[in-house]
């Protein structure tokens, strides 16, 4: 075990070096624009556990368990290197290893269930997972001294900790967590980690594995029907998952250095399906880029923080709602070339709110790195602009499908030009220092945003038509 | 019969506060969860912003008898009759309740969405309310004055002192039977009295009126119940209003005997109550009932006969999952299609 690790040492090693040099330059473009330390670490890891969930989505299974996984990760990182000295290369194997094996075994028996089913009980799973980490020392204490299983207790808990015979047990510390653990994660590791999973991932797409996956996805019975071994392929799917999840929850331990069974319930595992909502899972690139911006924005709107949970439920709400495809659509050509006049008014209205809420947040804070604190600016700034961008989002909902939608939308769209105008006379006037080129984005997304309402106004009947019934 | 008490350990455990534990706590489990089951079997979705609405019900049962100081984080006296905090919890909680189905349902309906996008957007609408929640009450706890909650207090009964500091919450908080060892405070009947008449009113709404008959049709074809002549989004508006209601009846039953208001209140329900309706039977109005009164008893029995009170959600979680595994349509569920 031993050399091989060292063996892997001497190549990970450099290969670590270089990326360490090369993505210098990008971090400290980031940390312009307030993203440095532990958030781009934080970044990346949400990152991996975007890829995590994306496996079992991507093979129609809607699993929420990811949350579990990473708090058995984390955990067995956790103990191995606080109480064994192991390095983080053994603590990632080890973490890899169990959280792969509960997931074949659990695999089995749980994957039967189809739908809302299985993500209840995928749920379930986090939750037992969450109380009996919080409650390991005291039933394992009181087993360790039962006379019928104690020798089988005793052999396992011989694997997590040297002093068995303790009077009180302190594996996983109960409710207060596992402290003072060595913040050995580099962004280069989670960095060269990435890109391994992401080319995985760029490959599986075109592989025998991925297009059985999709297959099961479209439709179970058809794909039985092709050969296709639909037990084993999402047995596959959810142990891929549960590994990376695993390795995601050694890396967060090591960032944190402080875990405890509360930061694994499951406000996390929504947190980890919010990734791969927000970047959309039509292709490898949606779990990465969701993971990035999901996790960086509480950074970049700094001054928001104590609307953090209103902004993350919103964009949730208004992404399964406005734009199911994710983040990742918008940069699909397919996307933008539409067939009728609807769908060119609803792209050009996307395209507008995307400029507005790019230029709302960028140019302000390169300002605020450049130069310190812009007050005034912050708050005024990007009220509207929230405003603004949730009254759009309704416009875009107003104009797709339904036939009186035009005349909504126009009195809408008057609204948010309204709010902008005020905005902008605001700043020339002087009220908001620093008017930038922000402003004029602003102007021209504003525009596009009518410009799109009165491509839809009249309304055409034929919309309606197009409402496809839903096949049983 | 004396095989069974000993192998559950049940020698030592005192029977009736244990039995009159599970009534009131099932009670509340009961309500909270025939919400959640209503809209399940009506659209067949998991509305998981139920325990939110269930936050806002007791919010606004306390803003109803509180006054406009609840906004500043503070709730100095109740003039009114506590009491009527109930019907306004529950009309507020029922409005609520449709402003989310406008909001996170509607639309995906509209757009024939997959189930699981509305299960994500009631997720996203759920952390929305939350924050809401956190902004105009804060997040520090609220209270109602002490006085304001109807405490009996009745003659000192025997083997109780003053003195004993363990004592003084039995003495002031309600009737204390001695012989029983039993507390019975007034909230405390009130969530049973309550949750039982409104659970047989949902039963009698449901299986005996037109209405009930209307949802039921819903539930089985959407498309058939339109063709037949009923109003589906009418339907909808009604079960959402009504699952809201109890939602705020719950929640205003359940902060009433904590006397403590945070946001965060109902997060623990959130999944609780979805243990409580996949044990009864997905769907199923009497399932949930039954379901309420289950997981009641098991965390009872886990806290007052065996060591692992900490483990009592585990233990409802697994049992949960071998519901799930082997009878997913629940104990009293109908069976399903939609399983492999």
């Amino acid at each position: 075990m031993d050399t091989i690790l060292n063996f892997f040492d001497k190549i990970l090693q450099p290969i670590f070096e270089i990326t360490t040099t090369l993505i210098q330059p990008i971090l400290d473009q980031l940390q312009v624009i307030g993203l440095s330390g532990s958030v781009v670490n934080f970044m990346l890891i949400a990152a991996i556990l975007g890829i995590s969930i994306y496996f079992t989505l991507y093979c129609g299974m809607f699993s929420l368990a990811n949350a579990g996984f990473m708090a058995i990760g984390a955990y067995i990182g956790a103990i191995l290197t606080t109480q064994h000295d192991a390095s983080l290369g053994e603590a990632l194997i080890w973490g890899m290893f169990a959280g792969g094996l509960i997931a074949l075994i659990i695999g089995v028996p749980m994957l039967r269930l189809k739908n809302i089913y299985l993500a209840i009980a995928t749920i379930g799973f986090g939750e037992v997972v969450r109380i009996l980490i919080r409650e390991f020392d005291q039933l394992m204490g009181n087993l360790r001294d039962d006379p019928t299983v104690g020798g089988i207790v005793r052999d396992i808990l011989g694997l997590l900790v040297e002093d068995v015979d303790a009077r009180r047990l302190r594996i996983t510390y109960g409710p207060q967590g596992i402290t003072r653990i060595p913040r050995e994660t580099e962004v280069a590791h989670l960095v060269v980690f990435l890109l391994v999973l992401a080319y995985f991932l760029y490959r599986f797409h075109h592989s025998r594995m991925g297009r059985a996956m999709a297959a099961i996805r479209q439709d179970e019975r058809v794909a039985a029907s092709q050969g296709i071994n639909v037990v084993y392929y999402k047995n596959v799917a959810f142990f891929i998952g549960a590994i990376i999840a695993s390795a995601a929850g050694v890396f967060s331990a090591h960032t944190i250095g402080t875990i405890g069974p509360e930061d694994y319930d499951f406000g996390r595992a929504v947190d980890i399906l919010a990734y791969a909502v927000l970047g959309g899972l039509g292709s490898w690139v949606g779990p990465i880029i969701g993971g990035l911006t999901l996790e960086a924005m509480p950074e970049i709107l700094r001054e928001l923080k104590e609307y953090t949970g209103l902004i993350n439920g919103l964009i949730l709400l208004l992404i399964i709602i406005y734009l199911p495809g994710g983040l990742t659509s918008l940069f699909r050509p397919s996307f933008w070339l539409s067939r009728g006049r609807f769908d060119t008014a609803q792209r050009v209205v996307t395209a507008g709110i995307v400029l507005v809420a790019i230029c709302n947040v960028l140019p302000y804070r390169l300002e605020a790195g450049a130069q310190g604190r812009v007050l005034g600016y912050e708050v005024w700034g990007l009220l509207p602009a929230f405003i603004s961008v949730g009254v759009a989002f309704f416009l875009v909902q107003r104009i797709s499908p339904k036939p009186e939608g035009g005349r909504y939308s126009v009195l809408l769209a008057g609204v948010a030009a309204g709010v902008w105008l005020a905005f902008l006379i605001l700043g020339l006037v002087g009220q908001i220092e620093n008017v930038t080129t922000g402003y004029y984005l602003h102007l021209i997304g504003m525009a596009l945003i009518v410009g799109g309402a009165l491509i839809s106004y009249p309304p055409e009947i034929e919309a309606a038509s197009q409402r496809k019934p839903e096949v049983a | 019969m004396d095989f069974l008490i000993d192998f559950f350990n049940l020698n030592d455990v005192q029977w009736v506060p244990q039995i009159v534990n599970i009534i009131w706590n099932g009670s509340l489990y009961s309500l909270f969860a025939l919400g959640y089951a209503l809209i399940f079997s009506v659209l067949g979705v998991l509305n998981l912003a139920h325990s939110a609405i269930f936050m806002w019900g007791a919010y606004v049962g306390l803003w109803a008898v509180c006054g406009n100081t609840v906004f500043d984080g503070q709730c100095p006296a109740v003039d009114v009759p506590v009491w009527w905090a109930i019907p306004a919890a529950m009309i507020g909680g029922g409005i609520i309740a449709i402003l989310v189905d406008r909001i996170a349902f509607y639309p995906l309906r509209q757009r024939n969405a997959p189930r699981l996008s509305q299960l994500i957007s009631s997720i996203g609408i759920a952390i929305m309310m939350v924050a809401i929640a956190e902004l105009v009450f804060g997040k520090e706890r609220l209270s109602m004055p002490l006085d304001a909650i109807p405490r009996r207090n009745f003659d000192i009964p025997d083997g109780l002192s003053i003195e004993n500091p363990l004592d003084i919450g039995r003495i002031g908080l309600g009737m204390y039977v001695a012989e029983f060892n039993i507390l019975l405070t007034p909230v405390r009947l009130q969530i049973i009295v309550v949750s039982l008449i409104l659970m047989i009113f949902l039963g009698f709404i449901v299986t005996q009126t037109r209405l009930g008959q209307g949802m039921r049709t819903v539930a089985f074809s959407e498309r058939v119940s339109s063709l037949l002549g009923v109003h589906v989004d009418n339907i909808y508006m009604i079960a959402f209003f009504i699952s809201g209601a109890l939602a705020g009846a719950a929640g205003m039953l359940y902060t009433l005997n904590s006397n403590v208001f945070l946001p965060s209140t109902g997060s623990e329900l959130t999944l609780k109550g979805l243990t409580v309706i996949v044990l009864g039977g997905l769907g199923s109005i009497r399932g949930a009932v039954l379901g309420g009164y289950l997981v009641a008893a098991i965390e009872v029995y886990m806290v007052a006969a065996t060591d692992y009170g900490g483990l009592a959600d585990a233990v409802v979680f697994f049992l949960f999952f071998l519901v799930l595994m082997f009878r997913p349509q629940g104990i009293l569920g109908q069976p399903l299609p939609d399983r492999a």
